[in-house]
């Protein structure tokens, strides 16, 4: 069972208040975040204002809902009302938003309870939360290693049971791999799923809110009520009725499952028999397991490079120190006052990007690296249709690695570079795909399990899931089950 | 090869203001993802991607709803005044 309802029981049954849950939510925040860093803005006063409310739900009616009174937090990208919203960026620091995001709006009405925003990669660029301007979330399994990213501090705060669950958000990979990290899972809907309202942008076109939780069903409790149609999302999918929960228990006998030779190949020898291990375990539970190759993979990490800078670039111009964010106080024109404000309150990493995409859009360069990666995403999304005529779901490992020893990256650009390898096509073909822990290294840190679905097919990937996380899902995690 | 002349140019266009001194690292960055890139130059020239699909219902009635108030808008600025957002004029 996992956590939420577990939790809902002993609410309904007046076992626990909301009050004492949260207090005992923020009491653990105290004392583990100045090791972890998972927060970057605790919500104490308001979280205790939340529990209040969601204790007279409980009073007043026989069924609240699931997740009133469940206390959650949010990556610092998603937009809170009058809650500071930074992106872990100098340039936000002071920025709180007008309005909720539609995700954040959607479970505020259900009674969530908001302990606090989550740590991230200024901008959500990055893969270790080492790019954020209030220093690096880490690993609760070894805090000498990095807790993945962009969502870094969303997937710390759940492994170490500082929120039931968070929201993140996921462009190339970024709920999936910290997910993958710190041993739980992270689900990146189809793009279209869940509302982009309100998330801050990176690269519209590949950026999805997500889920990170502890166990499968609670991830598809949450995405059942962040998902649907959101008139203020033009990309917002109108025509699909999710109800995944209703799906976690099928059979999966007879579910064809494709691995793709070329993740594997690429991934580190632990991580490549811990996938080649679930294979066998979920052939066990009756589906039909078969390697395969799809060798257009491996090129898509630099295509999602290309794709997501450029986006970058355009959609980071807004900072412009003029109606919002950062502005600098000594200058002699507005061209200057920008230049000077830009400069000084973007961290290296975005300003990196945002050159790139300048120059992977500007003449001269555009046919040859643009319009070439926007090519080979049709061919990729064709690729993915065909192979989807064949299996129900592809298998891989979520990274090539387990998480990285803090700094790791600065000295070796080929790890931080092939980070995203396994996670990027999903985004750039707009699938659904999910992360969950299939077993350890040998230093103890957890390994992520990848299964991407056809578009708006998370019940077959959460069902699989759910399945396999039943049986052979990890009993001996610390945080497993309720305690409090 | 990207040069000092690239960056400068594209830090103009991008309105930011990159020191010399960094102007090295940010050709090394941006030299290892081009190289990083390559791989790109063997896809065939297709139609490019869009996300305009059937999926992506994109048009929607102009209707006039409601927004932010003026007071509101202004909340996130450094300077105001009378309404709107403010800046020094150029020496």
């Amino acid at each position: 069972m996992g956590k939420i309802i577990e939790l809902h029981e002993l609410l309904r049954k007046k076992e626990i208040s909301v009050k004492e849950l949260t207090d005992k939510y923020l009491c653990k925040i105290d004392s583990l975040n100045p090791l972890l860093n998972a927060y970057v803005n605790v919500t104490a006063q308001q979280a205790r204002l939340a529990a209040e409310l969601a204790d007279c739900s409980f009073a007043s009616a026989n069924s609240a809902d699931l997740l009133c009174g469940i206390p959650m937090t949010l990556k610092d990208n998603i937009s809170t009302k009058d809650i500071k919203t930074t992106c872990c960026s100098k340039i936000l620091e002071d920025y709180s938003p007008l309005y909720d995001a539609t995700a954040w709006q959607r479970l505020k009405t259900a009674g969530a309870v908001l302990l606090g925003k989550t740590n991230m990669d200024e901008f959500a660029m990055g893969s270790t939360t080492e790019t954020s301007c209030f220093g690096s979330a880490k690993n609760p399994v070894n805090t000498d290693y990095v807790a993945g990213g962009s969502s870094g501090g969303s997937a710390a705060a759940v492994a170490a049971g500082l929120a039931v669950y968070a929201l993140g958000s996921d462009t190339g990979g970024s709920v999936r791999q910290p997910a993958g990290f710190c041993g739980c899972v992270g689900l990146k809907p189809t793009y279209g799923a869940v509302s982009r309202f309100g998330l801050v942008a990176y690269a519209s076109s590949l950026d999805q809110i997500g889920v990170l939780s502890s166990t499968v069903e609670d991830a598809a409790i949450v995405f059942d009520r962040i998902s649907g149609f959101d008139p203020q999302d033009s990309t917002s999918v109108s025509d699909a009725a999710f109800d995944v929960t209703g799906f976690l228990n099928n059979d999966i006998k007879g579910k064809r499952l494709g691995i793709p030779q070329e993740l594997l190949d690429k991934a580190d020898k632990e991580v490549r028999d811990s996938v080649l291990k679930a294979a066998k375990d979920l052939e066990q539970l009756g589906a039909e397991v078969e390697l395969f190759s799809m060798p257009l993979l491996v090129t898509a990490l630099p295509a999602y490079y290309v794709i997501a800078c450029a986006e970058a670039s355009s959609n980071l111009g807004r900072y412009d120190g003029v109606r919002f964010g950062k502005r600098e106080k000594e200058y002699e024109s507005i061209h200057q006052m920008i230049c000077k404000t830009r400069s000084h309150n973007f961290g290296d990493e975005v300003k990196k990007r945002i050159l790139l995409g300048t120059f992977v859009l500007s003449e001269g360069f555009y046919s040859k690296y643009y319009a070439k990666a926007q090519s080979f995403r049709k061919l990729l999304m064709a690729d993915f249709a065909k192979v989807f005529e064949r299996f129900d779901a592809l298998l891989t490992p979520t990274s090539p690695t387990t998480a990285f020893r803090s700094g790791q990256n600065k000295e070796n650009k080929d790890t931080a570079l092939n980070a995203d390898l396994c996670t990027v096509s999903a985004n750039l073909a707009g699938l659904p795909a999910l992360s969950l822990p299939c077993g350890k290294d040998s230093k103890g840190l957890p390994i992520g399990l990848q299964l991407i679905g056809r578009r708006l097919e998370e019940r077959v990937i959460l069902n699989i899931a759910n399945i396999y996380e039943k049986a052979y899902g990890n009993t001996d995690s610390e945080d497993s089950g309720v305690k409090l | 090869m990207i040069t000092e002349k690239d960056i400068e140019r594209m830090a103009t266009l991008a309105k930011l203001e990159i020191p010399g001194d960094d102007v090295p690292f940010y050709i090394n960055e941006i030299q290892a993802l081009f190289s990083f890139a390559r791989s790109l130059d063997d896809v065939p020239d297709t139609a490019e991607y869009t996300a305009a699909s059937d999926a992506h219902k994109a048009m929607r009635d102009d209707m006039v709803t409601a927004s932010v108030s003026q007071a509101d808008a202004l909340k996130n600025t450094a300077e105001y005044e009378d309404g709107f957002f403010r800046l020094r004029k150029g020496k």
